[in-house]
């Protein structure tokens, strides 16, 4: 609904205003007085250090930048020594970056990406952007204009544009609105939250930073400045001060990253993560609690405060999976809930033509998904459907549903597939009325219907709420991949050996995120997209021809973009792509290698991957494949629930689960 | 003349004493000036599911109690905006996250709202963003 506020009340506040004219002059003398002999004795405003802090870096990086400007503009012409000056320039600047980060990424993260945005054009929704269409975004910056000294023909004002809009976007950090965090000390736990989740996410992935030599001595730089800014948030805000214990832990972070090898390849990022960053984040969290520091802003909104380290399963809230049913929170009556979904999950009256489930497709016994059809079977069994069936375990932690990103809730995507006329084939008020048929469904719905006051009679809202909840509920189990991350076992060497493959050489971790390896960027913002060239067929003849994400978004940069998808219980959740083309892991993995479509020889013009080679061994792939094993989940096996009789004796012959 | 029967006057007055003290059934609103009659049915629809929602998940914090009665105090457009709803006052950011409360709803209980006939009764004081509490 758009929002109206014709006729609306402004708000109107009583202020007091005292009339002059009843002062009298004596009064007016003594005002007068004791405001000059206030002023002459009222000490001059002290800067706190946390304050002066973030003055400093904001000052610190507005000089860098302006100083990167003279040096472009004084530049004769683009020759290799001039590019050469410039790069370096970049680097400083960069470093200046790095020590603002903390603050600006939470702050802003809209201007954010002009100071560092990782991509020339984005077009997709974030958080709370979700309800409105995507729109362009253009990027801009320090990684950008790194990359621009790259290219041929790289001009000086569009190199100059770059950094430009870096300075402007700079002056947000300076306004009101921003600074009047700054006066207590809430915001910093949620900027240090950030702040750490990214250190295991994004900053030692090369996700912004283009040499990837210098990855690690960056890292070495933030951590260093890290600490110093948490010294001056202690010193400023005592009472807030996080723990002795913190400290002694952000420092032998420092000293762990000291020690390691430069190169981001050689670097220990499983130990980083478990030993360090994820016990910070762990204290972080606790701290948030036992203070109850309260966040103002939407960013923190998708985190969820409770969640005790970087790989529990709930650190994202994820989507709303309760549907009419989110003001539920007594366990037996969800209990209830999901297993009327279970049941309807596996009931063929669901479709079109009683003989299809949600289960047809996404069958319990293979990880909810079909790992023996490449694609499913058409509704009215001509054909097959384009796209293979993915997996709904974890569904819920998608941001945007459906490979092209279609959806953005759990519920109207499955009430699409419910009535496509290729997939279930089924007319809404025919199925409530076949499921309200059998007594038992209608008994336990309208049991429910006291917890939905709203909606005072069963609709489609109310079966496909208890659906969602239902398969929802298998996304909790962790994988032993998790266990090691939270000490709870110990990992195999080929499994950190391909972890930190996965997140250096291999460039995995650039688009499937730590923890969920999904597309979604922590902290939970927005589907990232990629077009990376997936053949139609083994032997790379042509390109898929499916548009993907342009059938929702038509763009040039959309078209044959699909959403990153998650890795978790990936090796059991064979075919692979959109297209189901690759039947193994392997197989996957060698596109990557050969720098996808493009580096097969396929033209994809708009291809988001580099086509140049990531020299993995035959050694290197065994131990990603090790690495993504160890991403299977402890999934319960499903119980099997009879079905409903229904008052229609014809129905009663239907199976469980479907016939096709 | 007939006399008037003393227990019809006692059913009178017990009558209209319930009556006052009873809820009013359904609040009045204003459909927009400018609206689509078409859509007046929708209209009330969200009004009224906006009415519930809004005793559901706002009415115990908000509602003030002014000779006897309950009442909804009148709420600005400024103070219905999603964001800042969601993120400005301390306790919203649970009661109104997206998980209790959905966008849908939030703008069904900002039509209801916006619509609803006002009671005269500012909300007070005017929850003005103010810093965050003091930490313990």
């Amino acid at each position: 609904m758009g929002r109206s506020f014709e006729g609306a009340d402004r708000s109107r506040t009583g202020t007091y205003r005292p009339s002059l004219k009843a002062m009298r002059p004596l009064n007016i003398c003594a005002l007068a007085i004791l405001v000059l002999s206030s002023a002459a004795i009222a000490p001059a405003p002290v800067e706190e250090p946390y304050q002066a802090r973030y003055a400093h870096c904001l000052g610190d990086l507005r000089t860098q930048l302006q100083a990167l400007s003279v040096a472009i503009g004084d530049m004769k012409r683009t020759d290799a020594n001039s590019v050469s000056s410039i790069r370096s320039s970049i680097h400083t600047t960069r470093r200046a970056l790095k020590a603002f980060d903390l603050w600006a990424r939470y702050l802003d993260p809209i201007n954010h990406r002009r100071l560092n945005g990782p991509l020339p054009v984005e077009w997709e929704t974030e958080v709370f952007e979700k309800y409105e269409k995507p729109y362009r975004r253009e990027g801009a910056g320090l990684t950008l204009a790194e990359l621009y000294l790259d290219e041929a023909g790289c001009e000086k004002d569009s190199l100059l544009r770059l950094v430009s809009a870096s300075l402007t976007a700079l002056g947000s950090y300076e306004a009101d609105s921003v600074t009047t965090h700054l006066s207590t000390p809430d915001h910093f736990l949620f900027c240090n939250r950030l702040m750490l989740l990214n250190l295991a996410a994004i900053y030692t992935t090369g996700f912004e930073c283009p040499d990837t030599t210098r990855v690690i001595p960056e890292l070495r730089d933030m951590l260093a400045e890290l600490r110093t800014s948490t010294e001056a948030f202690n010193s400023t805000f005592p009472e807030a001060a996080l723990p002795r214990v913190y400290a002694e832990r952000l420092a032998a972070a420092i000293g762990f990253v000291n020690a390691q090898p430069s190169a981001y390849s050689a670097f220990d990022h499983f130990t980083f993560i478990r030993d360090h960053i994820s016990p910070l984040f762990g204290m972080n969290q606790e701290h948030i609690r036992s203070t109850g520091a309260r966040s103002r802003s939407w960013m923190d909104y998708s985190l969820n405060n409770n969640a005790r380290s970087i790989f529990a399963k709930d650190l994202y809230i994820g989507q709303d999976a309760k549907g009419v049913f989110r003001r539920v929170d007594d366990p037996n009556v969800l209990a209830e809930v999901r297993r009327l979904g279970h049941t309807l999950f596996m009931d063929p009256l669901l479709s079109g033509n009683n003989e299809r489930s949600c289960a047809s497709c996404h069958r319990p016994e293979m990880c909810f998904t079909d790992t023996v059809l490449v694609t499913p079977i058409a509704f009215d069994h001509k054909g097959s459907l384009p796209r293979n069936a993915p997996s709904l375990v974890n569904a819920d932690l998608n941001h945007l549903l459906m490979q092209d990103g279609r959806h953005i809730a759990l519920q109207t995507q499955a009430h699409a597939v419910l009535t496509a006329p290729t997939e279930m084939g089924a007319e809404p008020n025919t199925t409530l009325k076949k499921v309200m048929d059998c007594p038992e469904y209608r008994q336990a719905f309208s049991a429910l219907l006291r917890h939905t006051p709203t909606r005072p009679e069963v609709s489609m809202d109310h079966l496909l709420s208890a659906i969602t909840l239902y398969y929802s509920s298998l996304s909790v189990y962790a994988s032993t991949f998790d266990d090691a991350m939270n000490h709870a076992t110990t990992a195999d060497d080929a499994v950190r050996q391909g972890f930190n493959l996965f997140m250096s050489k291999a460039q995995c971790a650039t688009c499937h995120f730590v923890p969920h390896f999904n597309g979604v960027k922590p902290p939970y913002i927005g589907s990232e997209f990629e077009v990376i060239g997936v053949p139609e067929d083994l032997a790379y003849a042509m390109l898929s021809d499916d548009a993907g994400r342009f059938d929702v978004n038509p763009a040039e940069e959309t078209l044959h973009a699909f959403r990153t998808g998650g890795l978790r219980n990936i090796a059991r959740t064979a075919p692979y792509m959109h297209n189901g083309v690759f039947p193994t892991l392997r197989e996957v993995i060698d596109l990557y290698d050969a720098g996808g479509g493009a580096g097969h020889g396929l033209d994809v013009a708009n291809q988001t991957l580099s086509s140049y080679s990531l020299d993995l061994s035959d050694n290197d792939k065994l131990r990603l494949e090790a690495f993504m094993r160890s991403l299977n989940e402890d999934l319960p096996a499903q119980a099997r629930l009879p079905l409903p009789a229904s008052k229609n004796k014809e129905l009663n012959a239907r199976r469980p689960g479907g016939i096709y | 003349m007939k006399r008037f029967p003393l227990p019809a006057l006692g059913i009178l007055i017990t009558v209209i004493t319930l009556q006052r003290c009873a809820p009013k059934a359904e609040l009045p609103h204003t459909y927009p000036a400018n609206g689509n009659t078409d859509l007046r049915g929708d209209f009330t629809a969200q009004f009224q599911r906006g009415e519930k929602l809004y005793g559901l998940n706002c009415g115990g914090c908000h509602n003030k109690r002014v000779n006897g009665r309950t009442v909804i105090p009148d709420f600005s457009a400024p103070q219905l905006l999603d964001y800042e709803m969601r993120t400005q006052y301390p306790s919203h950011g649970e009661k109104l996250h997206d998980s209790r409360v959905s966008k849908e709803e939030l703008d069904d209980i900002q039509v209801f709202l916006l619509h609803r006939r006002p009671s005269g009764h500012p909300i007070s004081p005017p929850p003005v963003p103010g810093p965050p509490p003091k930490m313990n």
